[in-house]
């Protein structure tokens, strides 16, 4: 057998070795087994690993030897704890749901089933997705595999440092204010959110069903390319969900970048950050890229926006953890006590927190000033970003204001904690797909992103671009 | 300005349970963070603003399934019924809401 190297694998070499049967997938998905039992005792990347896992990996190699094997056959997958595998514990990292078992497969678990993809484990996230660390987790942080003193960030922090670390070839996540891309810039991977509706949401536990969306975190961008293809397109099961063709090709020269010049220099950003931007998309202009400044001038209050839309729908998605039909329960005096005494005890404190912050936005005589507003507002950043589609292919950001920061330093301020996301939540808001790609290290050797972003439904367009970010950086 | 009574308020709206030494903490909080959203108080609304300007390619629109059954009757039935913390005779056990 050839040595498998796990530090240089991708989903596209993994493919070609194992129809060439330099090795087989059950000898893969061992050699990622023994870096599991190497390294997540540390990092904490996942909550199970599946003791099935080479099972399935035997199966994936009956699939080759027939000549049956698709482009994931074989690939060993870490999925977020909040998507459903039928039978499986789906926990959301929450005490709610320590022993919920799925009763059903979630509609991108069955197709990467139906592919022969290997699921190694369930990986560690915030309570409910709600968070930018992973210490919001009720089992304990995920460590920054490049600095383990330090977050993987959230809430998909256990997918990314999963692949970060090669504990998985690539992973599931999802994001609903940056909860892929942003864990995926501290950690050193890439990060997709696909256009709102690319990817059924059918068994992905709902946090704020108008932003959520499920997608990739890999180690290069032709592998997030090879999952969202597995994953794509439209379900039944998910009324938001459609199809939509490949989209346009551009010759490489003509492509133009937006860059929201004003929105950058607001304050708050590091400067390694800015630095680090400067230098990628100076890097792309060597390619043939033309930058140019994009104004979107209702960008500003997207944050504001978000931190009302969002828990006013996690308040309402949340009322059904009632401890009567599933999920924990405990015991009140009453019927109203068993509802108080289940949720108050068994959720986490951020979860508790936005609960709370939607109940008010959402009440009467706070409805309009705050519900209303903050809607009206998300159609302003929409027709901005229609706006600048208009006059430019794409805009780039950094993915993050800081690079990852340390362990317990945000914990205690929400606030702080919230403006992490400024960059990715607008991108939400407005349901566009949004690409983090790795762009070097800051000057204190941390990773960062450049984050990406397309018109509705040019997913394609923005992994195409993606690949020539990653290419400027070789 | 949150009182620690609208801490309360909204604690029992929201069916949680608080401790009272985390009401304090939560105060302070949500304050924090209503204070910071409040700038969408200062956000100009143009007066024509509506959803028919949106592009023709944007993804959120009003989504409804079919009305009618996705799934075969009774197909998942017994194994979700299997994950109701407490069940008697085919029916989930809650607590009485009216007294004799």
């Amino acid at each position: 057998m050839t040595k498998i190297d796990l530090d240089q694998l991708t989903i596209v070499s993994a493919q070609q070795a194992l129809r060439r049967g330099d090795w087989s997938a059950l000898e893969l998905t061992e050699a990622y087994l023994t870096r599991i039992a190497d390294r997540d005792p540390e990092l904490h990347a996942y909550l199970e690993v599946f003791a099935d896992a080479k099972t399935q990996a035997q199966v994936a190699d009956r699939r080759f030897k027939e000549g049956t094997a698709e482009p994931l056959t074989g690939i060993p997958l870490a999925i977020k704890d909040n998507i459903l595998i039928k039978d499986r514990v789906a926990s959301a990292a929450s005490k709610m749901l320590e022993n919920y078992r799925a009763v059903y497969d979630a509609t991108v678990i069955d197709k990467l089933k139906k592919q022969g993809a290997v699921f190694l484990g369930r990986t560690n996230m915030d309570e409910f997705a709600m968070g930018g660390s992973t210490e919001n987790s009720a089992y304990g942080p995920t460590k920054n595999p490049v600095d383990e003193t330090r977050v993987s960030g959230g809430s998909s922090g256990g997918s990314a440092a999963a692949v970060a670390a090669g504990l998985a070839l690539a992973a599931l996540g999802s994001d609903t204010g940056g909860s892929i891309r942003q864990p995926a810039a501290f950690c050193g991977t890439v990060g997709f959110k696909p256009t709102y509706g690319a990817v059924s949401r059918y068994g992905l536990m709902s946090m704020a069903s108008s932003l959520d969306q499920i997608g990739p975190l890999a180690r290069t961008v032709a592998d997030a390319e090879a999952v969202f293809a597995a994953i794509r397109g439209r379900d039944p099961f998910d009324a938001t969900s459609f199809d939509f063709a490949v989209s346009r090709s551009k010759p490489k020269k003509s492509i133009k970048i937006g860059v929201p010049e004003s929105f950058l220099g607001q304050g708050g950003i590091d400067k390694e950050v800015l630095d680090n931007f400067s230098v990628t998309l100076d890097k792309l202009k060597e390619q043939g890229v033309e930058a140019v400044k994009v104004d979107l001038p209702s960008l500003k209050y997207a944050l504001a926006s978000y931190y009302v839309l969002m828990p006013a729908e996690v308040s309402a998605n949340l009322a059904r953890f009632d401890g009567m039909r599933y999920g924990a329960k405990v015991a009140g005096a009453d019927l109203l006590g068993d509802y108080l005494q289940t949720r108050g005890q068994k959720f986490g404190s951020e979860v508790r927190r936005r609960i709370m912050l939607g109940t008010y936005v959402l009440s009467a005589g706070y409805y309009d000033a705050y519900y209303r507003q903050a809607d009206r507002v998300r159609e302003l950043i929409r027709l901005d970003y229609a706006t600048a589609f208009g006059q430019v292919d794409l805009i780039a950001t950094p993915t993050t204001p800081t690079p990852a920061f340390a362990l317990g330093e945000k914990i205690a301020d929400p606030l702080q904690m919230y403006l992490e996301d400024i960059f990715t939540v607008p991108i939400n808001l407005a349901g566009l797909p949004g690409l983090s790609v790795p762009s070097g290290q800051g000057s204190t050797g941390l990773p960062l992103g450049l984050q990406l972003v397309a018109p509705w439904r040019e997913d394609d367009f923005l992994l195409r671009v993606g690949k020539m970010v990653e290419e400027c950086q070789a | 300005m949150l009182e620690r009574q609208d801490i309360d308020h909204l604690a029992a709206l929201s069916r949680l349970d608080i401790a009272p030494e985390e009401r304090d903490r939560l105060r302070v909080d949500l304050e924090a963070i209503l204070g910071y959203v409040s700038e969408l108080s200062r956000a100009v609304l143009p007066a024509d603003l509506a959803a028919d300007k949106r592009p023709a390619d944007f993804p959120h629109r009003n989504a409804l399934r079919p009305d009618r059954e996705p799934l075969p009757g009774g197909e998942n039935t017994a194994a979700i019924l299997s994950q109701a913390p407490a069940m008697k005779d085919n029916y989930l056990v809650v607590k009485k809401i009216l007294d004799n």
